[in-house]
């Protein structure tokens, strides 16, 4: 499968904060869930995918064209640097695994740092439609302006395209940025990223602040964006219920790491979260039916909670356990806080 | 770098028209009280694009719309090569702006003055006592001054953003004043001076003063490009 996004052994250092070799990838007629805590990385993953940061190690490609990092030959120079994946994801076939994360690191934060390709990423990013979490558009402008704009950064800008969708989201063209809520503002931006004709969308929080409606309409229009196969998106949201709804992957990054990257279903179908006793939750750990380290354990007041991840198989070997299907937030949240068993 | 330079116009549009709406009052207030079109033409010359500046480079840090910007199909070099093509488009416009309007401004002092007769109170602003030359030379020396001081400032916003580059700005100016009066002293910018000093540009006609005005100002406008080019290019969004 063609990736669109594929970012391998991403690193970054600040302050306090380092993105440490993050891999993820966004195939074709996919959509990727990106999910994490505040703070753990998602905004600064997509602004090194987008070229506005510049990582010190990594790769990032956009389109199968490189656009930040290491050629081939230049991978020969550095290869002595490399440095093998020690990246903790506890990967079950998810988004990145058609470039596996044990493929080498391109270079190591100690080596050079990762050249950005500007042409590559120029054409990549005409291909982009990008939503931020708040409207950024400068706050006296009106959206025929907006949409001005737009024509004349796209080569590939379709104004009737822009309009439709200003007319069924309710954006009057002489309205100024300033005068819309969060949501229409929030609904401004759809506009925007789909009136090129992309064929990736890169979502940071796209459905913060909407109503439960609003958030509807965005999910039907992006399942409709993703009618045509060749498209993918990126979509990073605190909202897992959304992701439930049209995700095809979900990559949970923490603290700068990627802690799973796995199919949703995988999650949602075939995982399951068993609340019993702590001698219950103990002989599950000690039966021997899940491999170590593939079981997360949480002991709560009244329960434990063990996240398995076959919930059928459990029920079979575990009949008076009490297995439920599982969601991404429980989740993130039993393999965040959960201990590794 | 076109999609930048109409970006940043059409940002501006607006804030634009309504500069010069203020401009030609102010022009205007300054003409009749100052009583020589001088003071129109340059002051005219220097506003407009000043204000551009600064409120284009705010309205870049306002909900991360320069990062979003650099996230349409844009490259780094073509941002800062349109910001600076949009400013000096401004520029130019402006100096038009302010020389018609100071004309302007004298037509309409004749056309009172003729009515009123003899000693009407705005004969100061006709023609005869403001010639053209010196109008289109206090334009030019207002543009030249937006052109040197953009110069030091854009490559501040454009490594710093707004909000620091401001705050550096009256510590860069002091520096490079304090720097240039002490390559003055010492003599080593003998080769570039001339020979007469910096006032015999001045008085050796229209060739030296569209030295001083348009050929300097211009060289250090296309030096501070290419600092800015450099530092924009490292610069996290």
């Amino acid at each position: 499968m063609y990736d669109l996004v594929r970012v391998e052994n991403l690193a970054k250092e600040y302050p306090g904060f380092a993105l440490d070799r993050v891999s993820l990838s966004v195939p074709a007629g996919c959509v990727t869930g990106f999910i994490g805590s505040n703070g753990a990385g998602k905004t600064t993953t997509i602004k090194a995918i987008l070229g506005l940061i510049r990582p010190s190690a990594g790769n990032v490609a956009l389109f199968g064209e490189l656009v930040c990092g290491f050629t081939e030959a230049e991978d020969l120079s550095t290869d002595s640097k490399n440095m093998a994946n020690e990246n903790g994801a506890a990967a079950t076939g998810g988004a990145s695994s058609a470039n596996p994360a044990t493929a080498p690191a391109p270079a190591s934060p100690a080596g050079p740092a990762p050249q950005v390709h500007d042409a590559a990423l120029v054409r990549a990013k005409a291909r982009i439609g990008v939503v931020f979490d708040t409207c950024p558009f400068p706050s006296e402008l009106c959206v025929s302006d907006v949409e001005r704009v737009g024509r004349f950064a796209f080569p590939t800008w379709e104004r009737g395209v822009f309009e439709r969708y200003a007319r069924q989201f309710d954006l009057d063209a002489k309205k100024r940025v300033k005068e819309l809520s969060r949501g229409m503002g929030m609904k401004l931006q759809l506009a925007f990223a789909l009136a090129h004709a992309p064929e990736l969308l890169i979502l940071d929080e796209v459905t913060a602040g909407l109503d439960p409606m609003a958030r509807d309409e965005v999910l039907d229009i992006l399942r409709a964006f993703m009618a045509d196969e060749r498209r993918g998106i990126l979509m990073s949201s605190h909202i897992t219920s959304d992701l439930e709804k049209i995700a095809d992957y979900a990559v949970c990054i923490d603290k700068g790491r990627v802690m799973f990257d796995c199919a949703v279903d995988a999650i949602c179908d075939i995982a399951g979260v068993a609340r019993c006793g702590a001698e219950q939750a103990r002989a599950i750990v000690e039966s021997g039916t899940f491999a170590p380290g593939s079981l997360r354990v949480m002991a709560g007041a009244y329960a434990h909670e063990v996240l398995v991840p076959d919930r059928a198989l459990l029920s079979r070997r575990f009949p008076k356990v009490a297995c439920e299907r599982v969601g991404i937030e429980d989740y993130m949240r039993l393999m965040l806080k959960g201990e590794a068993r | 770098m076109k999609a930048m330079i109409l970006s940043d116009l059409t940002t501006m549009r607006r804030i634009l028209i309504q500069l010069l709406g203020i401009m030609a009052a102010v022009s205007l207030f300054l003409a009749v009280t100052v009583e020589t079109l001088a003071a129109t033409a340059a002051c005219a010359a220097v506003m407009i694009p000043f204000m551009f500046m600064f409120n284009v480079a705010a309205y870049d840090e306002i909900n991360k719309w320069e990062s979003f910007r650099l996230a349409m199909p844009m490259s780094r070099r073509g941002v800062v090569a349109g910001r600076y093509a949009s400013l000096l488009l401004v520029t130019a416009l402006s100096l038009g702006v302010s020389v018609a309007c100071s004309f302007a401004v004298t037509g309409a002092a004749a056309l009172l003055s003729g009515a009123m007769g003899q000693g009407a109170p705005l004969e100061s602003l006709l023609l005869e006592n403001n010639p053209p030359e010196m109008i289109v030379a206090a334009g030019l020396m207002g543009t030249a001054a937006v052109l040197v001081a953009s110069a030091v400032t854009l490559p501040l916003i454009m490594r710093f953003g707004m909000s620091l580059a401001t705050r550096l700005l009256p510590l860069a100016m002091l520096c490079g004043a304090g720097g240039f009066c002490l390559a003055v002293d010492n003599g080593l910018l003998a080769g570039l001076l001339p020979a007469g000093g910096l006032e015999s540009l001045f008085n050796g006609g229209f060739a030296g003063l569209f030295a001083a005005l348009v050929v300097v100002p211009l060289v250090l406008y296309a030096v501070s490009l290419v600092v800015s080019l450099r530092v924009y290019r490292s610069r996290e969004l």
